[in-house]
């Protein structure tokens, strides 16, 4: 084994699984047939190959009813209650003129808010003005 | 309708056609599967996640924005749900435990396909479970995981080499 063939592992390797380019595929099987030791690499990668082909080409025989029973939980599913989900404050709040009365509401809470807070300032102001 | 385009199918999904949506499943579930069996290495997890997935696309189908990229869409989606699946569940915290623990008792097993390719790490083992399940086409899993072709042939690359080193290792450990 030459130290050009620890370059050719990965090459090896590529070639096995498919993924090596023509050009370079035509180069490493001239170095195959000359070196006893990467051809023994290459034959147990191309074993492995067979076994990892097997393996996920047993998928593909239950694919199918795998397939229908994906469909089968979306024809199982009822979609119907689907579209009256939707948030109670969102339903009432669709309403242009509940949505301007809600506003409404808000603001004249702020100002009593206001109100109160200025007049119990003032009483207080007053109470501390007679006590002086 | 089998003709049809995605584009179609999604439009007539939106509006609730099942039939519609079937077709859809008759042509992504392969791509699905072979996604969440890439990332959570166990079957019949990753059959459960498909089908999570499938029917998480059919409900949120009136969000996907462009009809035409439905495929990346459900994949992204399936991969999502496979991610928080092994989060929930902390999943790989046990998972590698497992793993483990089946090393030290029974390095016999070690030759065993599917146990090796569940002890390859989730970077390599997914783009190598997607090209096994799409007709062997580097170019097509780049564009489905949105990585460059030579990044893909890279990451193959080197889960075959895992592969083949905890392969060979259970043969030497037997011998």
């Amino acid at each position: 084994m030459s130290s050009n063939c620890d370059e050719m592992r990965d090459q090896i390797a590529d070639f096995i699984t498919g993924i090596l380019p023509e050009k370079e595929a035509q180069a490493l099987q001239q170095h195959l047939s000359e070196c006893p030791a990467c051809k023994d690499y290459a034959q147990t990668l191309e074993k492995e190959e067979q076994l990892l082909t097997g393996f996920f080409a047993k998928f593909d025989a239950t694919m199918t009813s795998r397939e229908d029973e994906a469909i089968s939980v979306i024809n199982g599913f009822d979609t119907s209650g689907q579209a009256s989900v939707i948030p109670a404050g969102k339903t009432i709040l669709k309403s242009f003129l509940i949505r301007h009365a809600a506003v409404a509401v808000v603001i004249v809470l702020v100002a009593l808010y206001f109100v109160i807070t200025l007049s119990w300032i003032s009483q207080i102001n007053e109470c501390i003005r007679l006590s002086l | 309708m089998n003709d049809f385009s995605d584009d179609i199918l999604v439009a007539a999904s939106r509006r609730g056609d099942k039939s519609a949506y079937a077709l859809l499943i008759k042509r992504h579930y392969r791509h699905v599967f072979a996604v969440c069996l890439g990332v959570l290495a166990n079957v019949d997890d990753a059959e459960d996640i498909a089908q999570d997935a499938m029917l998480k696309g059919f409900l949120k189908i009136k969000k996907l924005r462009e009809s035409e990229q439905f495929g990346q869409w459900i994949l992204r989606v399936s991969k999502n749900l496979c991610i928080d699946f092994l989060r929930r569940k902390k999943y790989a915290r046990v998972f590698r435990a497992k793993q483990a623990l089946q090393r030290r008792q029974t390095t016999n097993e070690n030759h065993d396909l599917q146990q090796a390719i569940g002890r390859l790490s989730q970077e390599f083992r997914l783009p190598l479970v997607m090209y096994y399940f799409d007709n062997k086409s580097a170019k097509a899993i780049a564009e489905k995981l949105k990585i460059s072709h030579s990044g893909v042939c890279q990451r193959i690359r080197a889960a075959r080499k895992q592969l083949h080193k905890l392969l060979t290792e259970g043969v030497h450990n037997e011998q």
